[in-house]
């Protein structure tokens, strides 16, 4: 039957209640949409905030705690690996590179880490992205240091910039290596990763700042080592807080792995960061879960304003139904009438839900880019939205068959007697 | 045309309302009937129509059995050759005039095809009967429903009533809501119609000052016996 159009027809005559229960449909697929997309974004920043590394080495802790220092900066390692079995492994016919770390100090917030040419060279992340500057070059002289993206931006350093690293972590540490300054000479272009959150130097300028150091207090006036005094000295470090390993041949992870794990020389520690940042991500993961619930009562609530919305007219509606019914509409096509407009309601919220995340995304993207140097992806849907849509619009049709089955049963029973 | 049969009709556990020995129309008649508020006029409309189904008896319009037959084939059969008026509210309100009046094109295939051949196009059948009922197309044919008076909308559940030339117009009260004149006026055109399109027409009130104006008249007390049990009791 042509139904289609008288439903159209009812649904534009009712179009101050239609419209604002499409909006809150709208809004509420658009909620459940942009949860979904920012968690699943979230989640693959996360995953690619480090790659091409096959292994991670630090001193015997949790895989987790090494993963948390040496990728993304947080907490400290309670140990050290030696500067020899760095060497040692720099060297090994199986290692295609390996790039030393150093973490410790910070500078005003932020960390500093120290490492060589080879992180520049070698350290990937995203797929397969390269460290590349934005302003300058990598540090060439011992006090050279870079910068990432978003130390440059929260602090407005440019190329140029004379700064002092504090000794400990802290934003707040007192004990500063005032009497070796840095020279910032090149920014990292924005990563999305913590390599924006962190001043880059070498090894040896984290060894040298620390000559006249002892047992973190700076040395009593006389027996400091000045800056220039400190070139002349030997800068090789004793230790390394962790070491990032690519490897010529992947199928020898494990087996590197095992035998690191193994060494008796020291307690080390050997992870897969891929595996581990999996891990990381299933604790994390857990808040996506509680996203996606909101998101999914959310939706459940703009389901409840149309069946209310239907149900309150309903009533208004009974002389139209008799009417249809005198004029030969079976209670099935009353039925059908009162699905198809629940349908179509929800169909038209959720098209405008997904403008609506478009919106949203074209809204936040230059924003959030700007302020986190996080470029958001456009939504790339996938199956699970495609079900989660298919699923809302079976939710529908069947809340629309809730006052749908009542107009029929009334319809029955009212016959064609007409009621006001 | 229609025959009823021994039909007796009470509503769900309720006293018996109707029971009609025997009660029948000829074809392109129209009937008159009247009877008190309350005493089941609508309700015998309602057996006609196929929408209740009586718990006794017979009911035969054209021929087809309507108490030996599934709601659904009912339905159907309404749909195909019955057309109804009511008291007032006729119209869909969110429909124009026009599309008010070819309505049961939708849900009818014989009246859609009849309205087609009468006048080559529903649109034009409409316009048509719109004209027939004294309201001018070019004026009314895209206003909506619910901006007419009381007399325009009633023409038009008439014009509505009479597309696609079903067999039987069935009128419940259609006057009760207007004035004497505009009442006077409309009964006219609907006789009028009715014999221009064959149709048989049982027109209902409880005004039985309109009886002069068609062919025979019925009083509902005369033929339902169940009233008359009802006062004997
Ligand atoms: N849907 C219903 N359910 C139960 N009882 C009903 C229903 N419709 C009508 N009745 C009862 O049946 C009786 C006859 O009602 P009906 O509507 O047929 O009277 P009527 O002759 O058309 O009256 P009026 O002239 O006021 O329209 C009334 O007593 C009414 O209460
Ligand atoms: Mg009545």
């Amino acid at each position: 039957m042509t139904l289609l159009p008288l439903a159209v027809r009812s649904l534009w005559n009712r179009r101050a209640t239609a419209g604002l229960t499409i909006l809150s449909i709208a809004i509420s697929v658009a909620l459940l949409l942009s949860v979904r997309q920012f968690s699943e974004q979230a989640r693959s920043a996360f995953a690619s905030t480090i790659s091409g590394t096959d292994l991670i080495v630090g001193a015997r802790s949790g895989d987790i705690n090494l993963l948390l220092y040496s990728v993304f900066h947080l907490g400290s390692a309670t140990n050290n690996v030696s500067w020899p079995f760095y060497e040692r492994l720099a060297k090994h016919r199986q290692v295609a590179w390996a790039i030393p770390l150093s973490l410790g100090d910070s500078h005003r917030g932020f960390r500093v880490l120290g490492t060589n040419d080879d992180y520049y060279r070698h350290y990937r992340f995203g797929d397969d992205r390269k460290i590349e500057f934005a302003a300058g070059r990598a540090p060439a002289d011992l006090y050279d240091a870079v910068i990432g993206a978003e130390v440059a931006r929260t602090l407005g350093y440019k190329a140029g910039e004379q700064i002092v690293i504090a000794h400990g972590a802290g934003s707040t540490s007192f004990a500063e290596h005032a009497d070796k300054p840095f020279t910032v000479v090149g920014v990292i272009a924005p990563t999305g990763t913590p390599i924006d959150r962190t001043v880059h130097v070498s090894l040896a300028a984290i060894q040298a700042i620390h000559l006249d150091w002892q047992s973190g207090m700076p040395a009593p006036k006389g027996q400091r080592v000045s800056a220039q005094d400190a070139r002349q000295q030997d800068l090789t470090p004793d230790s390394v807080t962790a070491i990032l390993i690519g490897l010529k041949s992947k199928i020898d992870t494990f087996q590197i792995q095992r035998s690191i794990n193994e060494y008796r020389g020291e307690p080390l520690l050997a992870i897969l960061p891929g595996v581990t940042l999996q891990n990381l991500w299933s604790i994390v993961g857990n808040v996506e879960v509680a996203l996606l619930a909101v998101g999914l009562l959310v939706t459940a609530a703009g389901l409840v304003c149309l069946l209310v919305a239907i149900l309150a007219s309903l009533n208004e509606r009974r002389r139209e139904m008799a009417i249809l019914r005198s004029v030969g509409a079976r209670p099935a096509h009353i039925f059908a009438l009162l699905v198809s407009e629940a349908v179509g309601v929800a169909a038209l919220g959720m098209l405008v839900g997904v403008l609506c995340t478009y919106l949203a995304l074209a809204i936040a993207r230059p924003l959030v880019q700007h302020t986190y140097g996080l470029l958001l992806q456009w939504p790339a849907w996938s199956l699970t939205d495609l079900a989660i849509l298919c699923g809302f619009l079976t939710a529908a049709t069947l809340a629309g068959a809730i006052p749908a089955w009542q107009a029929y049963r009334r319809s029955l029973a009212d016959g064609l007697t007409i009621r006001l | 045309m229609i025959e009823l049969n021994d039909v007796r009709f009470s509503w769900s556990g309720g006293e018996p309302l109707l029971a009609i020995a025997s009660l029948q129309v000829a074809r392109g008649e129209r009937v008159f009937m009247h009877g008190p508020s309350g005493s089941g006029k609508s309700t015998l409309l309602g057996l006609l129509g196929g929408v209740l189904e009586p718990q006794r008896g017979s009911v035969r319009i054209d021929g087809f059995e309507l108490s030996a037959v599934k709601r659904s084939l009912r339905d159907r059969f309404r749909a195909e050759h019955i057309g109804f008026i009511f008291q007032m509210f006729n119209l869909i309100p969110y429909l124009s005039v026009l599309d008010n009046v070819a309505l049961p094109a939708r849900f009818s295939e014989q009246r859609r095809k009849r309205a087609a051949d009468i006048s080559g196009s529903l649109y034009d059948e409409a316009r048509r009967l719109l004209a027939a009922v004294g309201l001018d197309p070019t004026v009314y044919a895209d206003r909506q429903a619910t901006q007419l008076s009381q007399g325009q909308q009633q023409r038009v559940a008439a014009a509505r009533a009479l597309f696609g030339r079903p067999q039987l117009i069935i009128a419940d009260e259609p006057t009760s809501s207007l004035d004497a004149d505009t009442r006077e006026r409309f009964i006219t055109l609907l006789s009028s119609e009715c014999r221009a399109s064959e149709a048989t027409l049982i027109f209902v009130s409880h005004d039985a000052s309109l009886r002069s104006q068609f062919d025979r008249q019925i009083a509902l007390a005369d033929i339902n016996s169940a009233a008359r049990l009802e006062t004997a009791a």
